[in-house]
């Protein structure tokens, strides 16, 4: 049943398909070699937090910064080496920060666990174990680590689709686990702008889950510890030039958290939901 | 003045160097290629050149000239030769001077260049900072 629901998130998307042509195609993300390329996006969105008490992360103000070598390249946030194995696939070398800490950033506990604590001192039993446990943890939170993923990347450009497999394990010795994952986007022009449908399922390690979503990462107790988890989502992004360098600019994601995930206690939400529409500016 | 025709006779000397060294012929056999860098507008397309080929032996020699592993023309025990022909290259290219044994006796490697700047498929989606 899990593998009919990856096959359906993946199953190839309609509407033409292009290469990176010599010729600027709109409906490809191509960029420059050798120069550094700058964008700013300013609107509304954001990005809700699924963590008991946590904040969304407003999306206001977003950068697009990039530099393509002729095989390094930096991508917002993401760092590689590419090889280019055939005309259609490159293999890259990559690192970047875990994107899990992000929801701690934006979380304040403390709102919630005086309105839980005051209300609920009745509840006994497990109940009233997680409680305190998650005291601890809203103390502790600042242990959530800030981890270095470095893994590799395999993309392959096919005429419908463009295929993106990658595996990523910490190399920073925070929470010792891995992640990988499957994506399939496809990009296409109307005369209502430029469109990008995308879909992807990611896989992390219960290594990573429970660092970071256990109540203590450090306990044997079956009770705390999580499983592996299956992270499926879709994005559809839009984008209509105004000018050379203006653009309106809109985007809506949703990742569906599963089960494994949303058994902690500190998760109160099955799914993280991103959106944002604005006007960018590209300033080189 | 004198400072002057030191300049002149400075001058003329390097020209004369500078032809010397353009049609030095001291091996067994000599060839001049021009051009060999080829300019493009844009990158990925095919590039069209003009090539001019002169060729010495001080032994008659039958040879044919090669571009990558395609064979352009031939002469049969011959002291020298010419050749033009507008070529077409994707890309770099190699321009080969072999006997009838097929072994290389010269080569020359034939460049593209683009006014434009190469171009690169994004691999991490734009706006994914957050």
């Amino acid at each position: 049943m899990r593998l009919i629901v990856v096959l359906l998130f993946l199953w190839p998307v309609w509407a033409v398909a292009d290469q990176c042509a010599a010729s600027k195609n709109p409906a490809v993300e191509c960029t420059d070699t050798g120069q550094w390329q700058f964008a700013l996006a300013i609107g509304a969105g954001h990005r809700s937090n699924p963590l008991i008490g946590g904040r969304n992360f407003p999306l206001n103000l977003m950068p697009d910064l990039n530099y393509y070598g002729k095989h390094w390249f930096f991508d917002n946030g993401t760092l590689g080496y590419s090889w280019t194995l055939t005309n259609d696939l490159q293999l890259s070398l990559i690192s970047r920060l875990n994107e899990e800490k992000g929801y701690f950033r934006r979380h304040h506990l403390s709102n919630w666990l005086t309105n839980q604590v005051s209300s609920d001192q009745s509840l006994m039993g497990p109940t009233q174990k997680y409680q305190q446990q998650i005291e601890l943890s809203v103390a502790d939170q600042a242990k959530r680590p800030t981890a270095i993923d470095a893994g590799w990347q395999l993309d392959w450009f096919t005429p419908l689709v463009q295929w993106k497999l990658n595996w990523l394990h910490d190399v920073s010795g925070q929470y010792h686990g891995q992640h990988a994952s499957i994506a399939a986007s496809h990009g296409w022009q109307t005369q209502l702008g430029h469109w990008q449908l995308s879909s992807a399922v990611t896989w992390k390690s219960s290594q990573l889950i429970n660092t970071y979503y256990a109540l203590d990462s450090g306990t044997e107790d079956q009770l705390d510890r999580l499983g592996h988890s299956w992270q499926p989502e879709l994005k559809l992004s839009w984008s209509y030039p105004l000018t050379s360098d203006w653009s309106m600019l809109a985007f809506y994601r949703y990742r569906w958290l599963d089960s494994a995930i949303t058994l902690s206690p500190l998760v109160v939400e099955n799914s993280v939901r991103s959106w944002f529409v604005g006007v960018s500016y590209r300033f080189f | 003045m004198h400072g002057c025709k030191l300049v002149m006779i400075s001058i003329l000397s390097l020209l004369a160097g500078a032809v010397n060294a353009a049609t030095p012929c001291d091996k067994t056999v000599c060839w001049q290629v021009a051009p060999t860098v080829c300019l493009v507008n844009q990158q990925q397309r095919p590039c069209h050149l003009a090539v001019s080929l002169q060729w010495q032996s001080a032994l008659p020699q039958s040879v044919c000239i090669y571009l990558d592993e395609q064979q352009l023309d031939c002469w049969r025990a011959a002291n020298q030769g010419q050749w033009q022909q507008q070529l077409q290259i994707a890309g770099p290219a190699k321009l080969e001077l072999r006997n009838q044994q097929q072994q290389v006796l010269l080569q020359q490697q034939l460049t593209v260049l683009s006014r434009q700047p190469e171009r690169r498929r994004r691999l991490v989606a734009p706006w994914s900072v957050f």
